[in-house]
């Protein structure tokens, strides 16, 4: 099944370094002293939850609370996990692959994928260095593997243990065809499914036809059975290190004015614009750094409230507090001002743009608080305010209008001395245009915004594609699917969800009475005899839970034409919508 | 006596008004189209007029989503993307499948409050990335008010947007600032009678009068048929086969007869 050298020609060839702990190890490696205890890792809300656990604590797994880890293990030891130290060591471990391969993926805390395909040395020597770098970097129990596709390596390096395997090429399926189903990336109560139908190895879901597999299980069982074919089309994503393009425009003197501000904020951003349109890039995000600096009489109305999270630095380096969110969910004013929150009236002074930020928790730029002395005057203060795209793109105009909606939805406004602009490319490819047949980038780009500017305004929630489900139930309430919208491809995924029924557009040019829903349904009077209606049309459904029995009928009481059930469960009449 | 000619009638109503009237033939405001060419061509050939308020009022089941429908479903069929803001959050997506709303190419918006709701419309209209903006804010009359119009007027002038809002007929700052004002004036409903004795709604008779337009002439009105494409509960599952829905003729304004042998409510 595995064989134990790499064979000579191969067009594709991915390895999987997986560390099982990795979240203990890079603990440990902070804390040395306590190595050989029993000790956890915790995680999720307020750390009630167990991810990892060392081989000293018995009978301790992941998935207990620690109340329960502790009962079982008295000398148990929990730690807090700390991503910030998982995502160096993250970074750290792939600065160290990249010795084994140029092209190294950090899927997850203790996944890494690099490409194996053509290594001149061979795979196994490459996956016995990408171990040995794991070792000596204080990782323990770590495995590789390699095989044709990512699924299949994964699959390969978690079943045999510490140590390297190598599947075959051409070989996915054969070698996937014994192990367990629970590998693959099941929906929650799929593997319940498959347990009750049989089906309990990878090989026995390869089998069955791939159709019927999907009418029962969803689209999802479509890749299910891809992947238990060891026909993983993921592609490896290889890490790249972008730098920033940064322009920045110092202004003579403080000004206080949007307008002004505006337009330099939009030479900026034409110029950070140009250069990724040049190198072909996009971004996801640009940061807009306002720069203001105390030396002149303060113009803010209202010093802010000390924030706990505010650092600052004696002398020369540049101290950064990122506070949370996304500009996006602030309705609240949310460019701040950092030197405000120590306490001293002197740092109220960072003018009309730089306050406000603590008022409230929505708030969600970054600052640096900069310059001699311990925030007395001479300080200067910088405003970090993110600018977040629905959608990758190297528009100038998409970005400036952005950028002015951030600025303009701030309360407050005032001197500023500086402003950056800096935009860090972002890994993925630029979108596709195809699906938006007729629409030009233009078009979609002026949607990236719309959707960014809805954000702004609304709950997430509020913006969607509703799309009907008429096989998940009959009920008119049930009927439809609200899909939360943010960017141009959450529309399109929605889109091509062929669950829907609207996959074909309906090319009759004939108009339908549109049905307004009354969403609960509102209790009437017994319809009059002798009112003209239709029906009834019975309806059972949910037997099994909440049984549903009603009698619908098309009614037209007085000048309204209502679509009405009788509930013959509890004998009422109710009106379900309304004809209009 | 001689009659008047048309340049003195001119002239009169100019010193009447003080003011110059438009000349006959002036270039046609780019528009979208209804759904229907009778109901085009009272709105003088294109639809209603793009990067201008439009206004379909008219009471409970009078229509008005029904023509709103049709707008969205004409205009996403052409590719284009549309979005409704729907206050009331009345939206019932198999229905407008049915009516031919490409759905995926509708943008739902469900704001909480009518502040929300204006909000939700500025941004589109700004964003000019959608073609049709729908807001329906029936029963809400409290959501624009003069000052609101106006700017959204003037954003979709700017972006060639054509904004409709559906009411009832009590927002006095919409019906000023529209300028077409369509009044949905009924849904005649059309029985049809089952082999097991009980009945159907076949469909609808739409009735729309133009109560006011900038671009054409007024008053005029139009009937439009339009058909149930299945029944309650199991209704809007896939596209209706239109050769199956019963034979409901088109009717427009000179025809008056149709109504009458139909109905038999």
């Amino acid at each position: 099944m595995i064989a134990p050298s790499s064979p000579p020609d191969r067009a594709a060839r991915t390895a999987c370094l997986v560390i099982p702990r990795f979240s203990l190890d890079v603990c440990l490696r902070r804390h040395p002293s306590l190595r050989g205890k029993p000790i956890a890792v915790a995680d999720g809300v307020q750390r009630r939850e167990i991810v990892c656990a060392s081989l000293d604590a018995l009978g301790v797994h992941a998935g207990m609370t620690p109340k329960q880890a502790r009962a079982a293990c008295p000398t148990l030891a929990v730690i807090a996990r700390d991503h910030v130290a998982e995502r160096t060591a993250g970074e750290e471990l792939l600065d160290a692959l990249e010795t084994c391969s140029p092209d190294v993926e950090g899927a997850a805390p203790g996944l890494y994928y690099f490409d194996a395909s053509g290594l001149p040395a061979g795979e196994a020597s490459a996956l016995g260095a990408a171990l040995a770098l794991a070792e000596a970097l204080g990782y323990t129990g770590a495995a590789a593997a390699a095989a044709d596709d990512k699924f299949t390596a994964r699959c390969a390096a978690l079943v045999a243990g510490a140590g390297i395997s190598i599947v075959p090429s051409g070989g996915n399926a054969a070698f996937l065809a014994a192990l367990p189903v629970s590998l693959l990336p099941l929906a929650p109560g799929d593997i319940e499914r498959f347990d009750l139908l049989g089906l309990r190895t990878l090989g026995s879901i390869a089998a069955l036809p791939t159709a019927p597999l999907a009418a029962r299980f969803g689209e999802r069982a479509r890749a299910y059975a891809r992947l238990a074919r060891g026909d993983d089309r993921e592609a490896l994503r290889p890490r790249r290190i972008q730098a920033p393009y940064e322009e920045r425009i110092a202004f003579d003197g403080p000004i206080d004015r949007l307008e002004a501000l505006f337009f330099a904020l939009r030479g900026c951003i034409a110029a950070v614009a140009t250069r990724l349109a040049g190198a072909a890039q996009v971004c996801d995000r640009v940061d807009i750094i306002l720069e203001s600096d105390d030396a002149r009489p303060p113009l803010a109305s209202a010093p802010a409230m000390p924030s706990p999270g505010t650092r600052r630095n004696n002398g020369i380096s540049n101290l950064r507090r990122s506070t949370s969110a996304a500009f996006a969910a602030s309705d609240a004013p949310a460019i701040g001002m950092a030197a405000a929150a120590a306490g001293s009236p002197a740092r109220c002074a960072a003018g009309r743009l730089m306050n406000e930020l603590d008022a409230s928790e929505g708030a969600s730029p970054q600052h640096t608080v900069r310059g001699p002395g311990d925030g007395m005057a001479g300080e200067a203060v910088e405003v970090v305010i993110p600018v977040m795209l629905a959608e990758p793109t190297a528009a100038a105009a998409t970005i400036f209008d952005l950028a002015r909606v951030a600025l303009e939805a701030r309360a407050g406004q005032g001197a500023v001395s500086a402003v950056t602009v800096r935009a860090l490319p972002c890994a993925d490819p630029p979108p596709q245009l195809s699906i938006f047949d007729g629409s030009n980038g233009s078009r979609r780009a002026a949607l990236a915004a719309t959707l960014a500017r809805l954000q702004a305004a609304l709950d997430r929630d509020a913006v969607v594609t509703m799309l009907p489900t008429p096989s998940r139930s009959r009920l008119p309430e049930r009927m439809q699917r609200a899909q939360p919208i943010a960017s141009p491809r959450e529309f399109d995924k929605a889109a091509s969800d062929v669950r829907c029924k609207t996959g074909t557009v309906d090319s009759r040019t004939a108009w339908a009475p549109a049905l307004r829903l009354v969403d609960p349904p509102t209790l009437m009077e017994p319809p009059a005899s002798g009112v003209a209606c239709a029906g009834p049309f019975r309806l059972s459904e949910s037997w099994w839970e909440r049984p549903i029995e009603r009698d619908y009928y098309q009614l037209a009481g007085g000048s309204e034409l209502l679509l009405v059930f009788h509930d013959l469960r509890d004998g009422q009449w109710y009106v379900q919508g309304v004809f209009d | 006596m001689l009659k008047p000619s048309v340049a003195d009638l001119r002239t009169l109503v100019e010193r009447r008004w003080h003011g110059t009237v438009a000349r006959v033939g002036a270039a046609p405001l780019p528009g979208v189209p209804t759904g229907d060419a009778a109901l085009d061509a009272a709105l003088g050939s294109n639809g209603i007029p793009r990067g201008r308020m439009t206004e379909l009022f008219g009471a409970a089941s009078s229509g008005k989503t029904t023509l709103a429908f049709a707008m969205l479903a004409a205009c996403t069929r052409a590719g284009e993307i549309a979005a409704l803001v729907d206050v009331p959050h009345a939206f019932f997506a198999p229905a407008a499948a049915a009516a031919g709303i490409d759905l995926r190419r509708l943008l739902v918006v469900q704001p909480s409050n009518g502040a929300a709701a204006r909000h939700a419309v500025d941004a589109l209209v700004r964003g000019g990335a959608c073609t049709l903006v729908a807001l329906d804010c029936a029963d809400r009359r409290d959501a624009l008010r003069a000052h609101h119009c106006a700017r959204l007027v003037g954003q979709a002038e700017k972006t060639g947007t054509a904004l409709v809002v559906i009411s009832e007929g009590d927002i006095p700052a919409v019906a000023s600032f529209a300028s077409v004002r369509l009044r949905a004036e009924g849904l005649t409903p059309c029985w049809q009678t089952g082999s097991a004795g009980s009945g159907r709604l076949a469909g609808c008779i739409v009735s729309i009068a133009v109560a006011k337009s900038r671009t054409a002439a007024p008053g005029k009105r139009v009937r439009v048929a339009a058909f149930v494409p299945d029944v309650a509960g199991t209704f809007f599952a896939e596209p209706a086969d239109p050769r199956l829905a019963p034979a409901i003729p088109h009717l427009d304004e000179t025809d008056e007869r149709h109504d009458r042998s139909l109905v038999t409510a």
